[in-house]
């Protein structure tokens, strides 16, 4: 079979010695640095992607790939020892992991959600492996009114189902959409809200974008507070294994969680998040140990795991076919397929087979190392959280500025990066949720070039976005969309039982 | 944003100052968007949404989210958000925030002059002091060492430039 | 403690007769000017795996075993290179050992970014390669011909929508000559400009687009998979292994070349700028040269010194009169 052929190759070539060893230092970096508190996988892409400059393209993304599961792993440890999620995707994990280390349980948490993620990413890869080359394929259908339709879908899905606030979730959402307007129109060459500086002109790229909201945003707001604040890191006092009972319980929830995660992850829908919180509250009514819940059971860890690592093999699909980023990693996974003058796409799979293949085989070989490094090596990394508070948000900002200034060694840049950090200091301080912003850097370019793009070939018929069956499809999932979060009101009601809460929020927004 | 010392304000009163403050930098923010969008050029050939279309709905948008959010905070308060930020203000230290953003930016334009490996043996050792660390000579060891093998290793291994400053030559 | 400043102070001699034989040699009264004498930096005023960036990187090893210095590559991103051309005008002033690649979109890019420096201000050393222009479409497009694309082109030129990489880029100017040549309004070209060749393939592909433009070496994939067609390249003469006309051929007057140079900063010394072109001839007759070239599908277009000079002022002249034409610049 041709998938077959392909993926032996791509193993032929990353199982080279030269590329296993870059496997190996990615998924170890992004552990250490993903087990950081307050750092997430996004994070952590962007504070290593200088690392990768000298590596030839497809060595710099198995390294990446190793980084972001790394990151996802290491993210997973703070949640349960320190109830510090370093992502939004990594808060469901939070409830029920934290809950079972304050009990003395922690190594099972920490057992469950290892071993979780390895299932889920495997599994996950595998429905990457056999649907990523036939959406590819589909993929060169998509037209420019298709592309806008699939961007409402993912800016609808993010705004209605993210935050407390609607109100501030769209605020976030808009000054997203005003970075991302800055820069020279693709279409018409005219520079746009440069305010006169020519390093505005390309636009502010997204690794300045998300290392200033995240890490010095981040950093800021710790150190805001870091005087009144103290953390516990819960030891874990048996080994980090399972009982049998736990085995049980935990394995149907990786299965859930992995077959709730991939498609969630493959749908526009802004990444981990979403398929978390589903994992977390179908694990909690399926479950037998109702009495258990908010003490630690461990359904709720090993679901929202299991559901977050499939979920990364999902947004790859959309990442790699249609060039489409749907969280804030894949957003900078983009920007290193950029660097290399790699347009993810249509047309990868066609031009730089080689590359996707190997990309996508280190994706197994990745969780094979990390089950490796996060069973055993635990110890090691739960050492890294006693790193004195101070000294690490220094370090995240020699860093952050480390990883915008070696891009051009450019001033402006690393000043644009500090004002956006101070931006998402007060995004956080006054309770506006940061996702939102980054996702609207990343998509509005997308939305609006292909808007005007379709416009322009249907010579302004606007119906064009419904006479194309793809297009109608998209908008009408959008519309699904925007219901989906009063489903639950709507069937209470339904079924005449007294209605909770009017709309389901998922997470806090803090994505990644 | 701190208010007069002759006047503590309790940390409520904080909290509703910024909020509002807040929303009027958003209203702000649109007016600035809106004005600038005047000044973008119209594009040549045949076009059916022009380049200042999008900017103009962004600039609108955030003009009235501004104004809601406003409303929000002043005549129809949203009390969760403001107990909440309330309870942040209580344990927010602004001067650490001043502090860090101020050597922020002298370490960015440290960086070139001084060198990189320098700029951040000086930075860190700072900035662990703004951040509440009492042990400045390991810190100052720490900042060193960063600088020196992020320098050599990024020069020498991974071909990324980065500023030598004062000590090329020696390095 | 005698002896740990013995050590002390020899470690300081020794550190400072390093720096010493690190400092440039001074050279006073040489009757020959020698060239060069430091290591030499390219800028690419590009990001990292475009044309600039290939350009500059296949120049780098041959120029370093020529001059037996360190020859550096480094890239600043941005408008077109206007970014970069600014930063260079800024800080390599006079300085032999400063080049920078540039081409043909960055005349564009200078105009419609309104950057405040331009060409006039660096000094012209070579160009050194060439890359035609390819009209295509889509393997089961209506045309056959460019002639037929044409007559429908001046019929109603807005339905005809051309997919092409920047505005303002070569391909936009490509077809901006075209409506000119054809009697079109150039208020009525229907362009559909894409961030590059890479996803303006996707869109032809996708048959979005009516017609795709742009380098040649974009589209070569496709058309050997048979899903695109050439129906015409821009070169003034037929193209090896390329079974399509030229423009001309198809009865429209139009060549246009997507050329790649080098350029020093402005204010050398005549001997200073004669150095840099002869070691870049040196490089051009290299045989590692040709093998560059070869290994990334240019063709050779060497030319050098004041015959670039000339060739170069003419283009910015037409290349600004067709942004005029087709109202990229007010």
């Amino acid at each position: 079979m041709d998938v077959l052929t392909n993926l032996l190759n791509g193993f032929a070539s990353a199982l080279t010695p030269q590329y296993l060893l870059l496997a190996a230092l990615g998924v170890t970096l992004g552990t250490a640095i993903g087990v950081l508190p307050g750092i997430g996988p996004a994070l952590t892409v962007a504070l290593l992607l200088p690392l990768t400059y000298k590596f030839d393209p497809t060595g710099a993304l198995i390294m990446f790939a190793g980084i972001y599961y790394g990151g996802m792993y290491g993210g997973s440890t703070t949640s349960i020892l320190l109830n510090t999620p370093g992502e939004s995707a990594s808060v469901a994990t939070t409830f029920e992991g934290f809950a079972m280390a304050k009990s003395g349980r922690g190594g099972a948490a920490l057992a469950t959600a290892a071993i979780g993620s390895f299932v889920a990413g495997t599994i996950s890869t595998l429905l990457l492996t056999f649907v990523a080359p036939v959406m590819a394929k589909f993929a060169l259908l998509f037209q420019p009114a298709d592309y806008f339709s699939l961007t409402v879908l993912a800016f609808i899905s993010v705004t209605a189902l993210v935050g407390k606030s609607l109100l501030r979730g769209l605020t976030s959402l808009f000054i997203g959409l005003f970075i991302g307007l800055i820069g020279i129109d693709v279409l018409t060459g005219q520079p746009r809200l440069t305010f006169g500086m020519p390093e505005l002109l390309d636009g502010i790229d997204v690794v300045v974008v998300a290392v200033g909201l995240f890490a010095v945003g981040e950093a800021l707001y710790v150190a805001a507070q870091i005087r009144h604040t103290k953390e516990e890191i819960l030891p874990v006092k048996k080994g980090v294994w399972m009982t049998r009972e736990e085995w049980q319980r935990s394995w149907p929830a990786w299965l859930r969680g992995t077959l709730i995660g991939f498609p969630f992850g493959a749908l526009p829908a802004g990444g981990a998040e979403i398929p978390t919180f589903l994992s977390y509250t179908i694990e909690k009514r399926l479950s037998k140990y109702k009495e258990e819940w908010g003490k630690g059971a461990i359904e709720g860890v090993a679901g929202p795991e299991a559901a977050n690592n499939a979920a990364f093999s999902g947004v790859l699909v959309p990442l790699l076919t249609l060039g489409l980023p749907t969280s804030a990693t894949a957003a900078i996974l983009l920007v290193a397929f950029q660097i290399y003058n790699l347009q993810p796409g249509p047309l990868l799979f066609q031009k730089s087979p080689e590359l996707v293949w190997a990309l996508i085989a280190s994706l197994y070989i990745g969780n094979v190392m990390l089950l490796i490094l996060n069973l055993p090596l635990i110890r090691i990394w739960i050492k890294i959280l006693e790193i004195p508070r101070t000294l690490l948000y220094a370090g995240i900002l020699v860093f952050g500025t480390l990883g915008v200034y070696s891009m051009a060694n450019s001033f402006v840049d690393v000043m644009i990066m500090y004002a956006i950090g101070v931006l998402g200091f007060f995004m956080r301080r006054y309770g506006f949720p940061v996702g939102p912003t980054i996702l609207g850097v990343i998509l509005l370019p997308m939305a609006e070039a292909q808007f005007r793009r379709a416009l322009s070939i249907s010579q302004g018929d606007l119906s064009i976005f419904v006479t194309r069956p793809l297009s109608l499809a998209l908008l009408l999932l959008a519309v699904g969309a925007v219901l989906l979060p009063y489903l639950p009101a709507l069937i209470a009601r339904i079924r005449r039982k007294p209605v909770q809460s009017g709309r389901i929020v998922f997470g806090d927004g803090q994505e990644d | 944003m701190k208010q007069n010392a002759a006047q503590p304000a309790s940390p409520a009163a904080l909290a509703l100052f910024g909020l509002r403050l807040t929303a009027l930098v958003v209203i702000f923010l649109g007016g600035v968007i809106l004005t600038q969008v005047a000044q973008i050029g119209s594009g040549a050939g045949f076009i059916v949404v022009g380049p200042r279309v999008f900017p103009t709905i962004v600039g609108v948008g955030i003009l009235l989210l501004g104004v809601l959010f406003f409303l929000r905070v002043t005549a129809k308060p949203d009390q969760d958000l403001i107990s909440e930020v309330t309870a942040e203000e209580a344990a927010t230290d602004w001067t650490t925030i001043l502090l860090t953003s101020l050597s922020l930016v002298v370490y960015a334009s440290l960086l070139k002059p001084l060198g990189y490996a320098l700029a951040t043996g000086l930075f860190f050792p700072v900035v662990s002091r703004i951040f509440g660390s009492q042990r400045l000579r390991r810190d100052v060891f720490i900042g060193i060492t960063l600088g020196l093998v992020i320098y050599l290793s990024f020069t020498r291994i991974l071909g990324v430039r980065l500023p030598a400053g004062l000590l090329a030559g020696i390095l | 403690m005698n002896r740990k400043l013995n050590v002390f102070v020899s470690l300081a001699l020794a550190l400072a007769f390093v720096l010493a034989a690190c400092a440039p040699a001074s050279a006073p009264a040489e009757a020959t000017y020698t060239y060069p004498t430091e290591g030499i930096n390219i800028m690419a005023p590009a990001g990292a795996g475009g044309g600039w960036d290939g350009t500059a990187r296949a120049m780098q090893p041959i120029l370093a075993s020529l001059s037996g210095q360190n020859v550096q590559v480094y890239n600043v991103a941005g408008a077109g290179g206007t970014v970069g051309l600014a930063q260079f005008v800024g800080e390599a002033d006079g300085n032999p050992h400063e080049l920078i690649v540039g081409g043909l979109v960055m005349i564009g890019a200078i105009q419609t970014n309104k950057s405040p420096v331009n060409l006039s201000q660096v000094t012209p050393i070579a160009r050194l390669t060439a890359e035609a222009e390819a009209i295509v479409v889509p393997a089961d497009s209506k045309y056959q011909t460019l002639q037929e694309l044409m007559a429908d082109f001046k019929a109603d030129p807005t339905a005809i929508s051309w997919g092409g990489g920047s505005a303002g880029g070569t391909d936009h100017i490509l077809v901006g000559l075209i409506a000119k040549e054809v009697g079109v309004d150039p208020a009525k070209i229907n362009y559909i400009a894409h961030s590059g060749g890479g996803e303006a393939t996707a869109a032809i592909l996708s048959g979005a687009v009516t017609a795709g433009v742009s380098g040649l070496s974009e589209f070569t994939d496709q058309v050997e998979a048979g899903t695109m067609r050439i129906l015409a390249v821009s070169s003034e003469e037929r193209l090896p292994g390329v079974e399509a006309p030229t423009i001309k051929e198809a009865g429209v007057n139009v060549a246009l070349i997507n050329w790649r140079a080098v350029f020093a900063p402005a204010n050398l010394t005549p001997e200073q700028r004669d150095a840099v072109v002869a070691l870049v001839q040196k490089m051009h007759d290299s045989p590692e040269w040709k093998a560059a070239l070869e290994a990334n599908g240019w063709a050779d277009f060497f030319l050098a010194g004041d015959e670039f000079s000339t060739f170069m002022n003419e283009e910015v002249t037409r290349i600004e009169g067709v942004l005029r034409d087709i109202g990229l610049i007010q």
